[in-house]
Formats: structure tokens, C-alpha cells, sequence
């Protein structure tokens, strides 16, 4: 074995498993190079909201968005892939990222519910990256 | 010390960030609860469970689901629609499977058809979605 394993509090770097290391000479770990959230507010009249985050890292990296889908409910929904709009569900979110932005857009679903109101979103864009082109 | 911070044939002290596996002023994700669990579908419709993970913030999560029986290697990353992947063994049309995380649990739906059987996996973080 080369290199270095940090292993959690209670478990023997020699013995413990992956998931019980910190660090691992042979796993890559994801590593946040941009990390924030904010509030997209939407008024009765509103039908697209878009968010661009500037990351300008040069490739296309890992990322994570979650936001809400019903304002101020505290659940953030993942939307990392396909965007999936319940009828129960105010507004639809997608993400997408390209090698310099992120941008996450919110659009009303139809009438109702009105989707008058706040809703979180939070977002991590990673240094490792997603495609090797 | 290379094969701790850097790929192959990266030199540790001059490899990018993304090249590195691990740098100590970067922060990095750690996995508190990984799982998969198995659905058997007897009858067709939606099915939510959650997962308790009482942190009092919201952490990154993943979630990966096999939702094509007859595929079992393909796994479709957090909230997905299902449609035309394979309408043989498929979702139905229109149906889904979703994520949603808040302080305290994480919670998952899938729309299934009956006698089929489809698996999630999914990986809380001890890390912050956002610091």
C-alpha cells in the first residue's frame, strides 16, 4: 500500500472500509470549488426565471442544484437530471452547465398552483471534472 | 505523497486542482449513509419513502436509480423522467422518480408498474449544500 488514508474518528485506517476513510491514495473525491445559494421570487405575472452563475473554470465540472418547487417549503429537490414537474408542484426547475456557467431556470407549470412566492435554491460546482474532452 | 494528492503521473505540487485527489484547503465531500434498496412492485403506482438524516442542515445527496428492470446498468442520476427508454419494461409514460432533501430526511419517489422490480441508490454527504 502507498500513500496516506485518514480514516474516521472510531475506525482503524488499516481495516476500515472506503466509505469510513476520509482519504484514499486511489479514490478521487469531489472537491467544491463554488458553493452559494439564493432566492428566485416569482410574481404572479412571472412565467421563466433564470439564474447564470459565473464559474469560468474552463471545463465542463461536476455540479450539484437543488431548489425548491413549492415556495418556502424547506424541501430542495434535486434537479440534476431530466426535471420532473408533479402536478402537486409549482414550478419546474432544470440546471445546466457549461464550461464557464451554471445556469438554473425555474418555469411555472400552468395556472395553478400560483406560484406566487420565494423559493431557495443551493448549488455546488465542483473542481473535478465531468467530461475529459 | 504523490498517490495522495494527485493523479498519475501529476506532480503533487504543480497538478490543478481538478487533477488532484485531495488538497488540503479545498473542502471535499465525505459520505455519512450510503444504501440501495429494492422495490417489488405487486401493483402499479407511485411509492414515496424517506430516509432520516437529522444533520438540522441540508447536505448534498445523490441518488441513482435503476429504473429499467431489463437494463441493470443503467442507473439515472436524482429526479428523472422515464419516458420511451424502453417501453417494454419501462415507467410508464409520463411517470417518474424524484428526490427531495430538507434538514432532516431525504425523500424519494418512484412510479412503478406491477411485477417489476427497480432499485435506488442513494448517498447523503456530511457536507453542506451550501457552507
Amino acid at each position: 500500500m502507498k500513500g496516506v488514508q485518514i480514516s474516521k474518528p472510531g475506525y482503524d485506517v488499516l481495516t476500515a472500509e472506503a466509505i469510513n476513510q476520509y482519504v484514499q491514495p486511489d479514490t478521487p473525491i469531489f472537491k467544491v470549488a463554488l458553493t452559494d445559494s439564493g432566492v428566485i421570487s416569482f410574481i404572479s405575472s412571472d412565467t421563466v426565471k433564470l439564474v447564470v452563475i459565473q464559474h469560468n473554470l474552463g471545463y465542463v465540472p461536476h455540479f450539484a442544484v437543488f431548489a425548491e418547487v413549492e415556495p418556502s417549503s424547506g424541501f430542495a429537490r434535486l434537479v440534476n437530471a431530466s426535471q420532473v414537474s408533479l402536478l402537486s408542484d409549482f414550478v419546474s426547475v432544470t440546471a445546466a452547465i457549461t464550461q464557464t456557467q451554471l445556469a438554473i431556470q425555474m418555469t411555472k407549470i400552468g395556472s395553478t398552483p400560483d406560484p406566487t412566492g420565494d423559493y431557495d435554491y443551493l448549488y455546488q460546482i465542483y473542481h473535478d471534472e465531468a467530461e475529459q474532452v | 505523497m504523490r498517490e495522495l494528492k494527485s493523479v498519475s503521473d501529476q506532480d503533487v505540487f504543480g497538478a490543478a486542482t481538478k487533477e488532484s485527489l485531495y488538497r488540503s484547503v479545498t473542502p471535499s465531500l465525505k459520505v455519512l449513509a450510503t444504501d440501495t434498496i429494492t422495490f417489488n412492485f405487486t401493483s402499479s403506482g407511485n411509492f414515496g419513502f424517506e430516509v432520516p438524516h437529522n444533520l438540522g442542515y441540508i447536505p448534498v445527496c445523490r441518488v441513482f436509480w435503476q429504473l429499467v428492470p431489463s437494463l441493470p446498468d443503467r442507473w439515472y442520476p436524482d429526479s428523472n423522467l422515464t419516458d420511451n427508454l424502453d417501453t417494454a419494461t419501462d415507467v410508464n409514460t409520463g411517470d417518474f422518480a424524484l428526490a427531495n432533501i430538507n434538514t432532516t430526511h431525504l425523500q424519494m419517489y418512484l412510479a412503478g408498474v406491477a411485477g417489476f422490480t427497480y432499485k435506488c441508490r442513494y448517498y447523503i454527504f456530511e457536507d453542506r449544500a451550501v457552507l
